[in-house]
């Protein structure tokens, strides 16, 4: 009896090592679905609104401003007489073209904004993806994802557009009086620099 | 039958079965312990392979936008997406109209009026094109950018896993050689010393049935 073989004492520590490892791997799995599921808005129809609210937002300031342009350059025209006339056209495409390209630059850095805030987004995800590795714990970064999540969307600072089309307006306008002032061709300011009284002959005569 | 030359060759038999004994325990032992390395490495190898098998899929994954006629496609395609988005923020050719002309104006201005705002619709829609081209390239730049930050997310994680494996691995393999090791039987020992005990008896003289004969020591004379 006391000759039987003696047994050793079992080693359990790898077993428990590798029970933790699988708890630590899944917690970390559950976190990550914690936090795909927190950003799972953010999704493209998200970020088509988001373009959309950004163009909501300054398309109607740069229609305000152009129709304002519009009319006080037409004001002018008229001032001027030269209202339905290949001037006042011109005048007028001059301004129309400054607006078609205002409306798609508003259009273009609506883009590059949704670009940023996919971006910010993406940001937030993947340091809530590297805290939850540190952690391993789901709760947290569960609760960390619905933070950042809800301050995501308070970040940029959106101007108002400055104002676009009275120069546009202005130099319109200066052009129309300047056209108002000259003198019809043949014709010669006395006063201009190498200008003088007009020479040659003619109907009338001087009397006395 | 206990003769000392037969009692010393049983205990030197003893002797030499019980260090054999021993030898088989001992390379019993070693034989368990390779067995239960190889057997803890072939389940981390597993483990690992299937982590690998994983990385290579989203690898793969990445790698597939920059391969073949995707690239190209690609960049059509944010080009496409942004030029629509552009020039469909563009004004209308009726928002156009009406700056320069009145309802009294003459047919042929107002002839040169459509035309001149035909025009430059046409022109508003060629800086839209311009523009989308331009800015799909940027697009596609940052999109790729964040699709790699995101696969970078996931191999994070199973380069984390692998790394924590290894770990637990190297420990859970220690731990089965140590398991696998069978503590040393006493049979061998008390075999192997009972047969020199034999022996050295045997050799002392415990087992002559006959002493010899004690001289005696008498007077000769």
């Amino acid at each position: 009896m006391c000759l039987s073989q003696p047994k050793l004492p079992q080693d359990n520590s790898a077993q428990i090592a590798q029970q933790q490892n699988d708890q630590r791997q899944a917690q970390i799995k559950e976190g990550q679905g914690n936090i795909d599921t927190a950003f799972s808005k953010f999704d493209q129809p998200y970020f088509d609104n988001y373009t959309k609210t950004y163009e909501d937002n300054y398309n109607p300031q740069v229609d305000d401003q152009y129709n304002l342009a519009k009319q006080k350059e037409k004001y002018n025209f008229a001032r001027a007489g030269v209202l339905d006339s290949t001037p006042a056209i011109f005048g007028a495409d001059q301004l129309n073209k400054d607006y078609g390209n205002k409306r798609q630059q508003i259009a273009s850095d609506a883009l590059g904004a949704t670009n940023d805030l996919k971006n910010n987004v993406a940001n937030q995800k993947s340091q809530l993806y590297s805290q939850n590795l540190s952690a391993a714990d789901p709760t947290l970064a569960a609760s960390n994802a619905t933070a950042s999540a809800g301050t995501l969307s308070s970040q940029p600072q959106y101007s108002a557009l400055g104002d676009l089309f009275s120069g546009l307006v202005n130099g319109t306008n200066a052009y129309m009086a300047g056209q108002n002032r000259s003198l019809p061709p043949g014709y010669a300011t006395a006063f201009a620099p190498g200008g003088g009284i007009p020479t040659g002959s003619g109907s009338g005569r001087v009397v006395g | 039958m206990c003769d000392p030359f037969t009692m010393a060759a049983v205990g030197t038999a003893a002797s030499v079965g019980g260090n054999y004994l021993n030898s088989q325990n001992a390379l019993g032992n070693q034989k368990n312990a390779i067995w239960a390395s190889n057997n803890a490495n072939t389940a981390l190898q597993a483990k690992e392979n299937e982590l690998q098998k994983q990385s290579s899929g989203i690898f793969d994954q990445t790698l597939k936008p920059f391969q073949g006629e995707l690239p190209g496609q690609n960049l059509s395609a944010a080009q496409g997406g942004n030029t629509a988005a552009i020039s469909g923020n563009a004004p209308t050719a009726a928002a156009l109209a009406g700056g320069a002309t009145t309802g009294n104006a003459p047919q042929v201005v107002a002839d040169s009026e459509n035309k001149s705002i035909a025009d430059r619709m046409k022109t508003i829609g060629d800086n839209g094109a311009r523009l989308g081209a331009l800015s799909g390239y940027d697009a596609l730049n940052q999109d790729t950018g964040r699709n790699l930050r995101d696969s970078s997310n996931q191999l994070g994680v199973i380069g984390n896993f692998a790394q924590q494996d290894a770990n637990v691995g190297a420990a859970t393999r220690q731990a089965a050689i140590t398991n696998s090791q069978k503590a040393p039987s006493p049979f061998g020992d008390l075999l192997a010393g009972g047969g020199q005990v034999l022996s050295a008896g045997a050799g002392r003289g415990w087992f002559n049935k006959s002493p010899l004969p004690t001289p005696t020591y008498g007077a000769l004379y």
